[in-house]
């Protein structure tokens, strides 16, 4: 008896997590997960459990611009594809996102191959997909900082990717930056907002390039014509400076050490002491801006951002457990609930 | 500025300060290079060449055309024809390639071998539609794994133990490109003892390292790879695309058996390449001399390379001390062969040549130098090289081109430090010494080829004794045109004279060690001292020279068809009727001494011009011009006797007249009216011009 009612425990546990998808235009919860190895750990596990997630956005590759001397091959190329050490989370959608480089998209625009990049992409994604036992997709989602001058070729890009999902059933939606909302919509079905890197972190006068509400709240000024749902930022990284010139990010998140660091007053450590960190040699009087996301000022943008554009969705940046373990369980449901309320 | 640059300058100075210019603008039209800047980097015998691998090329395919030239017993075929079957035919058409293949004809008649060449060749198909598209992901319902899956059944399908390791090759390139990483590990594990030591068991070991790799063992990898000599797959492993191999290689495995191999193709570029730009070479070679540092500092088995290679840069950045100091490591330390050994020796000797005064006791150190050298020369000279010597005559060391390294390093020894400085410090004999042994030693060792056209037939006459072949009149004497005759002929004559003297009558064991080595005929000797005499206006000196010759000597001269053909000693009768000329310039009869004057004058005049052979050598058609701006001093001096000839020629009829033979017609007529000279101008011309006056030295005399 004891052992049906935990078999039934359990079942209903499993069951429990994740809403299964959302429809169309519903309110979900989402994630990024945007490392080259898809392995979840068990506070990864819990994390999509604990707050129900709906969909992890993930990484499955990035397009690049070949470069022949090394790869013997022109033209657009697939690099950094992600490997699968643990199985797909039961329970979790899977929307597949693909980031382009601007050289790449260049590429595509000047050679007018659109469909024919397009067509690779989804070929691969679909290959990928049903290797690994994803399905059915039901979304894919394009990444691209597009500039005016690279826009008609990523809209291009969008409407022959478009064409390929339509008949499949499967959704086309993009990332947007903050400086694109002025933009035309690009031709999918939904944005995700990236209200993260505001602004632009080599800038030696730059307090915090993750997130500045003041920056997000010049941008967002109505609504945006395309279901947008948020994607907020919930990492932290240090950015190497030396004489105010821009060096490195680096991803160690700890300088306490005060043999090798002095805290400033405000988010700057300066190096005491020649030594090497993540393979980058920094030197006696070099600076790293530590910059983070506040749970206070993520909150305060989220719920600026969901008054502003009505939305209801949510994606954080990004599925990591060091990271994540900075915030609370209840911080973090917050910003759900915030958009899903 | 650099160096090189430096040096060209100072080499320049130095001639320029021994003499005459211009016998260099005469001569000097071979050289390619100067004698320091032969290649003295050596480690290998291949220091020469660049090893360019053909992109083409597929890495072990020769050695497995010659084992399937062995398996099936078919050693005498080509082994382009078991390439052309194996590595490009498509096996259908097999039965038409055997018309002309002698290994197509093979195939078709053993079963075994042409399954499994068959079998390579839908493997290579199949995983070229895997590995050739960067889009393909493997999905294990496509068309492409399934024909990979199918692959592999057949490739474990072994019926041939002779063929054996050809099915296990294939079976693990189909599960490389499924992506099978750990049972390609499992299956090596299993069958590596049993697969001959043969280029199969290599090919399939790059596979394996690739394995290894692709399962997270990176470093596994990379000393697989290098232990094979694979840097390329080595650096893409640790992707180590922008460092340079050289570099890479240190980084990965300071005992990479190929380090020497890029350690030459790296100097050779930075060091001997006169296009690359002066402040690139520099800044790459300081990076390679700290390089050396650091492979020393990782205790490599070869350390005698580092040492070599960082006493070389300093020797190129004429930092001779720390140089010197290098090398004595380098002579001691583990990795010393036979190749190096002399390396270090050489370098050793330059160095010391570069930093020392040369006096008394660096003479002598110097003649022990010179006769290992010259033992090397001897003792290493083979068939290419004497062909190649004698072939072109010469051409290509007086070229300073570097193709013989032991000769190669004797000139740049010689030529290009020893010579100069002697001449620097006014010591022209010890530098002719050294130029004479330097050019002539390699021809009288490989004699020369004799090319000759006799009765609408075409003949050579192989490696003909060089002393010999300098004696035949109708050849062209490479004596001429090498550094030793450019220096003779650019010092003052009697520094020549000086030299001359020496070489025939040698003093000590200096003299008689290059004198033996050198082409010391006392004919060519004596006939270059007369003709600077004669240059030098210096008659009754030049007479003493050329009246030692044999008649008929200028026969063997390169510019003989420009030589009074009436004469069988052009110069001597030249130089004598000069001498009778200045003779006469001393009578007391003031028309004898007019006459005189006149006549030396225009003998002087086409001394320069017309009859430039009496005075120089040149080294193609009439280089007149040269002769002329050289001898500038000459010309006027010329143009003065003519005028001075003219003007105190008290015989009215004798002045007209020799007004008349230099084309003043106007004085002529004007000056003398009612000599004869006089009435033919009236009579004849329209025009009265004096056109020697008006156009003085650069008037043709005829």
């Amino acid at each position: 008896m004891r052992k049906v009612l935990l078999f039934i425990g359990i079942s209903l546990l499993l069951l429990s997590c994740g809403r299964g998808r959302s429809g169309d235009g519903e309110a979900f919860r989402g994630i990024y997960y945007w490392k080259t190895d898809f392995r979840i750990t068990p506070s990864d596990s819990a994390f999509l459990c604990g707050h129900r997630i709906d969909r992890i956005y993930l990484r499955y590759f990035d397009v690049i611009l070949a470069n022949k001397a090394i790869t013997g091959h022109t033209g657009p190329i697939p690099s950094a594809t992600l490997t699968f050490s643990s199985p797909i989370p039961e329970g979790v959608e899977i929307v597949p996102v693909v980031f382009i480089t601007l050289e790449a998209l260049k590429d595509v625009t000047v050679s007018g191959k659109a469909g024919e990049c397009a067509a690779k992409i989804f070929t691969r994604i679909d290959a990928m997909s049903r290797a690994h036992g994803i399905g059915p997709l039901r979304e894919i989602q394009i990444d691209c900082d597009y500039t005016e001058r690279t826009r008609d070729g990523y809209f291009a890009l969008c409407n022959a990717l478009a064409a390929i999902l339509e008949p499949r059933g499967i959704s086309l939606t993009s990332t947007l930056r903050l400086h694109q909302l002025r933009d035309t919509p690009p031709p999918v079905d939904a944005v995700s907002l990236m209200l993260y890197n505001t602004d632009n972190f080599r800038r030696s006068d730059v307090d915090n390039s993750i997130l500045n509400p003041a920056t997000v709240k010049t941008y967002l000024k109505g609504n945006y014509p395309l279901p947008t749902s948020i994607a907020l930022p919930l990492y932290s990284w240090g950015i190497w400076m030396r004489d105010g010139s821009f060096h490195a990010i680096l991803h160690k998140s700890e300088y306490g050490d005060t043999l090798l660091y002095r805290a400033g007053e405000d988010n700057r450590v300066t190096v005491l002491k020649d030594h090497v960190v993540e393979g980058h040699n920094l030197l006696r009087g070099d600076v790293i801006r530590m910059e983070s996301s506040p749970i206070e000022t993520v909150s305060e943008v989220c719920r600026y951002a969901r008054e502003r554009l009505g939305s209801r969705s949510v994606i954080l940046y990004h599925l990591d457990s060091l990271g994540l373990s900075r915030y609370s369980f209840e911080q973090i449901e917050q910003l759900y609930e915030y958009a899903t309320d | 500025m650099s160096m090189r640059l430096i040096k060209k300058l100072l080499l320049t100075a130095s001639l320029l300060a021994a003499g005459s210019w211009t016998a260099d603008l005469l001569a000097c039209g071979y050289c390619y290079f100067l004698p320091e800047e032969y290649y003295v980097y050596r480690i290998s015998p291949n220091y020469l060449r660049r090893v360019e691998v053909d992109p083409a090329y597929l890495p072990g395919s020769d050695e497995n055309c010659q084992l399937w030239m062995q398996q099936l017993k078919a050693e005498t075929i080509g082994p382009e024809e078991v390439y052309e079957i194996v590595y490009k035919a498509d096996l259908d058409s097999l039965a038409s390639l055997a018309v002309y293949n002698a290994f197509a004809t093979i195939l078709l008649d053993n079963p075994e071998a042409l399954k499994v060449l068959r079998l390579a060749k839908d493997c290579e198909k199949a995983r070229f539609a895997v590995t050739q598209d960067p889009w393909y992901y493997p999905v294990s319902d496509d068309s492409e794994h399934q024909n990979l899956e199918q692959i592999l059944l057949r490739a474990r399908d072994c019926t041939s133990e002779l063929f054996r390791s050809r099915y296990f090759l294939q079976e693990i390139r189909a599960l490389f490109t499924l992506g099978r990483y750990q049972e390609i590990l499992g299956r090596w594990e299993a069958e590596k003892d049993k697969l001959p030591d043969d280029i199969l068991k290599q090919l399939t070991f790059r596979y394996i390292a690739g394995a290894e790799f692709n399962i997270g063992e990176v470093d596994k990898a990379v000393e697989m790879f290098l232990s094979i000599g694979d840097l390329t797959s080595a650096l893409s492993c640790k992707q180590l695309y922008q460092m340079p191999d050289l570099d890479a290689a240190v980084e990965l495995d300071v005992n990479y058996k190929g380090i020497r191999e890029l350690l030459e193709n790296e100097m050779r570029t930075y060091c001997f390449c006169w296009v690359v730009d002066p402040d690139r070479q520099t800044d790459r070679l300081t990076d390679i001399r700290a390089l050396c540092d650091k492979a020393l500092a990782k205790n490599p088995a070869d350390k005698a390379v580092w040492y070599y290679t960082a006493a070389y840069i300093e020797y190129f950045k004429d930092n001779y001390p720390a140089a010197k100091k290098l090398l004595k490591k380098a002579r001691k330390a583990p990795g010393v062969d036979e190749v190096l050994e002399g390396s270090i020796r050489v370098l050793g000797i330059l160095n010391d040549a570069r930093s020392s005064r040369h006096g008394f006791f660096y003479e002598r150190r110097l003649l022990r130098d010179l006769k290992w050298l010259d033992a090397q020369i001897v003792n290493n000279l083979t068939d290419d090289v004497r062909e190649q010597t004698a072939g072109d005559s010469g051409w290509m060391m007086r070229a300073n081109l570097s193709y013989y390294y032991w000769n190669d390093m004797m000139r740049a020894l010689t030529l290009g430090i020893l010579a100069p400085d002697y001449i620097k410090a006014g010591k022209p004999v010890k530098a002719l010494q050294l130029a004479n042994m330097a050019d002539n030693r390699l021809l009288g060792l490989t004699g020369i080829d004799h090319y000759d056209y006799v009765n609408g037939q075409f003949s050579i006459t192989q490696g003909v004794p060089y002393k010999e072949y300098l004696g035949r009149e109708e050849v062209w004497k490479p004596v001429y045109s090498n550094n030793f005759f450019e220096m003779a002929d650019s010092l003052s004559t009697g520094k020549v004279a000086a030299y001359v003297k020496r070489a025939l009558q040698p003093k000590n064991e200096f003299d008689r060690f290059t004198a033996e080595r050198g082409y010391v005929d006392a004919d060519y000797l004596n006939d270059i001292v007369g003709t600077k005499y004669i240059r030098d206006r210096r008659y009754a000196d030049a007479v003493k020279y050329l009246e030692k010759l044999p008649e008929g000597f200028q026969n063997r001269l390169n510019t003989k068809q420009y030589l009074d053909a009436y004469t069988l000693h052009a110069k001597l009768d030249h130089a004598r009727s000069m001498l009778d000329y200045e003779e006469e310039m001393r009578a007391s009869d003031p028309a004898v001494v007019a006459r005189a004057k006149f006549n030396y004058g225009q003998e002087l005049m086409m001394q320069y011009q017309m009859h430039w052979a009496l005075s120089y050598y040149g080294w193609s058609a009439y280089p007149a011009e040269y002769v002329e701006k050289a001898n500038e001093e000459g010309m006027n001096y010329a143009e003065k006797m003519i005028v001075e000839g003219m003007e105190t020629m008290p015989d009215k009829e004798e002045a007209a007249m020799m007004q008349y033979e230099m084309c003043n017609f106007k004085t002529a007529a004007e000056k003398y009216p009612g000599t004869e000279a006089a009435g033919w101008v009236v009579a004849n011309c329209d025009t009265w011009e004096d056109y020697h006056r008006e156009n003085p030295i650069q008037w043709n005399i005829q």
